[in-house]
């Protein structure tokens, strides 16, 4: 329910409605966990399309960055775990996430915190966090310039590949189907 | 495909999206799904132990016992869903979600279903973490139980062979006939016997029960009533009519060389007479009366003895409809009984599908005639699609069925049969 609110004030700062949207998936989730999956598949796939930002490299197009990718992972916890009351530690990001329709920087910290209660930061996923932060600081130089994004998009899938070889490699769970 | 491929496959179209659109916030979108699995692995420890509680001692068929599967789980909150595999068991444990470093006792129950060597023969543990990506099996030892019938299945089987053994006997002519007046001879009870033939004085003398024989006549006639309403003629593959056509031909060929034995079929309204006679060229007149066709619908397997209409709903529906006009309710199964003038022997078959009529005529039958129910049961004649909802319908006919059997059998005897049941009786006589 947390991530239909944070994707709808997310939306809001980036200057769309499109967020609105997101409660469609988490009610097909209610009904069937996999059906909510395709629905959110489609869900992100318009919502990328929806808003445009050039760079990563300025604080407005961050900001709105941060605050819609934080929600859309918000979203999708909310509709793997199909919940639909939220627990009682999740309610401290509330105020955040009101501040945050006026606040952008008050929503990421609520998402934040809406993230760090959830799911557990191990120290091999710090790391990679801090490899992804790493990256971009260090290319800063290299990249940011005009008509750069295909380029911070490459950059962004490089450490995805690198991301995803840690998960592969870390831990072998077995994995449950559609 | 497995649930966490399907978020990677999410986040690399995005990175895709972003890259062909030249928009950083895909991309950003697609790293941050590759991300969330190694946050949810990073979240993720199975570390879960079992331990199951079987029902102790030999158990009973069809009797519940409760079976408990002990969980301890030190790794992260898991859902813990369990799939017992059994022989001659059905067992029911519902899944239960574990907190992280807690305890809890899935309580389910098992049900005997058959009798002698049963057993659970293994229990898995699914564990999965509550976002249903990731999962982790455990498996429990079985055990093996020792299963004795019950008394409600001991009295179902006394009564299935009570059933039988009456079968048996009218099939052997012992009932066919009937009983004079004159006294023949006194014999010990046998189980089956009429409980009104017990000679009480006999027995208070010889200290057993003893019952009294009759001298019986033989030339009696018999007739066979066959069904030949509606109900009797609906069926997909296979009707009711053409298995009695069938059963009705074979019992003819039986007892023609003993009895004179005559056919009434019967529809609704009306009913046609084959007067009794003995011999060949009888099967034969028997067999060309019986060229049925049966209609391709499906049956409505309602078996309801007692009516929802009143009695003045029903008077009404009586002036109002011109088939039941004048008739007073009289229907197809009355007039055939009154085409009988001297008492006879009765083989009736029928589905019992009005069981109102049937149950009002064979009450008046039994007072002039000796009258036994042969009944197709139409739950096995059920030859439609069978879904969760057929099924379901089709039990609660079965055990409304159940119970109006149970209602004829105080009137008369009555079998209940099934499609393969004649193919045996036809194998025996020839």
């Amino acid at each position: 329910m947390i991530g239909v609110l944070l994707s709808i004030a997310s939306a809001y700062v980036a200057g769309t409605y499109v967020g609105a949207l997101s409660v469609i998936p988490w009610i097909l989730s209610l009904k069937r966990r996999d059906v909510g999956l395709l629905a959110f598949f489609v869900y992100a796939v318009y919502l990328g399309n929806s808003i445009e930002v050039s760079s990563v490299y300025s604080y407005p197009s961050l900001l709105v960055v941060l605050s819609v990718s934080l929600a859309l992972v918000v979203l999708l916890d909310d509709i793997l775990t199909s919940k639909v009351v939220p627990e009682r530690r999740e309610l401290i990001a509330i105020p955040f996430v009101l501040t945050g329709f006026f606040l952008p920087e008050s929503l990421i910290v609520g998402e934040g915190l809406v993230i760090v209660s959830r799911l557990r930061m191990g120290k091999i996923a710090s790391l990679s966090v801090a490899v992804v932060v790493l990256a971009f600081a260090v290319l800063w130089k290299t990249v940011d310039y005009a008509d750069s994004a295909p380029v911070q998009v490459a950059v962004a899938a490089a450490v995805g590949i690198f991301v995803i070889l840690v998960s592969l490699s870390w831990k072998t769970f077995k994995k449950c189907s559609f | 495909m497995k649930r966490e491929d399907f978020i990677f496959a999410t986040g690399f179209l995005l990175i895709l999206e972003g890259y062909l659109s030249a928009n950083v916030l895909p991309g950003f979108l697609g790293l941050a799904l590759l991300i969330y699995p190694l946050l949810l692995r990073s979240s993720t420890e199975f570390s879960v132990s079992a331990s199951a509680t079987f029902p102790e001692g030999p158990l009973e068929v069809g009797r519940e016992y409760p079976i408990e599967i002990r969980v301890r789980n030190s790794g992260s909150t898991v859902r813990v869903i369990p799939r017992v595999l059994t022989r001659g068991m059905d067992v029911e444990v519902p899944s239960l979600m574990v907190p992280g470093n807690g305890e809890k006792t899935l309580l389910g129950r098992v049900r005997v279903l058959e009798k002698g060597e049963v057993s659970i023969e293994g229990i898995t543990l699914t564990v999965e973490e509550p976002r249903g990506v990731y999962f982790d099996e455990l498996t429990l030892e079985g055990a093996v139980f020792q299963a004795y019938p019950s008394l409600e299945e001991l009295r179902e089987e006394a009564m299935i062979e009570k059933n039988l053994r009456l079968a048996e006997l009218y099939k052997a002519g012992r009932f066919l006939g009937l009983e004079s007046i004159d006294f023949k001879d006194l014999r010990e009870y046998q189980h089956g016997d009429d409980f009104r033939r017990i000679d009480w004085k006999a027995s208070l003398r010889l200290g057993e029960l003893i019952v009294r024989e009759f001298l019986r006549e033989d030339n009696v006639d018999v007739y066979i009533f066959l069904d030949n309403t509606r109900e009797m003629r609906k069926g997909i593959k296979q009707a009711k009519i053409d298995y009695a056509s069938t059963l009705v031909l074979q019992l003819a060929s039986m007892l023609l060389d003993k009895y004179r034995v005559g056919l009434v079929v019967y529809d609704e309204v009306s009913a046609k007479l084959l007067p009794a006679r003995k011999g060949q060229a009888q099967l034969e007149a028997i067999r060309r009366s019986l060229g049925i066709k049966h209609e391709g619908k499906v049956m409505s397997l309602r078996f309801e003895l007692s009516t929802k209409i009143g009695p003045k709903a029903r008077d009404f529906i009586g002036m109002v409809l011109p088939l039941m006009k004048g008739r007073k309710g009289s229907s197809g199964i009355f007039e055939a009984l009154s085409l009988l003038k001297n008492p006879s022997f009765i083989i009736l078959v029928t589905d019992l599908s009005n069981p109102r009529d049937v149950y009002r005529a064979v009450s008046e039958a039994r007072k002039k005639h000796r009258v036994l129910i042969l009944s197709p049961n139409p739950i096995l004649f059920y030859s439609g699609k069978l879904d969760e909802r057929t099924l379901e319908r089709l039990y609660k006919a079965y055990e409304e069925r159940e119970k109006l059997i149970r209602r004829f059998n105080v009137l008369v005897p009555t079998i209940d049969l099934g499609p393969s049941d004649y193919l045996r009786e036809i194998a025996r006589v020839m």
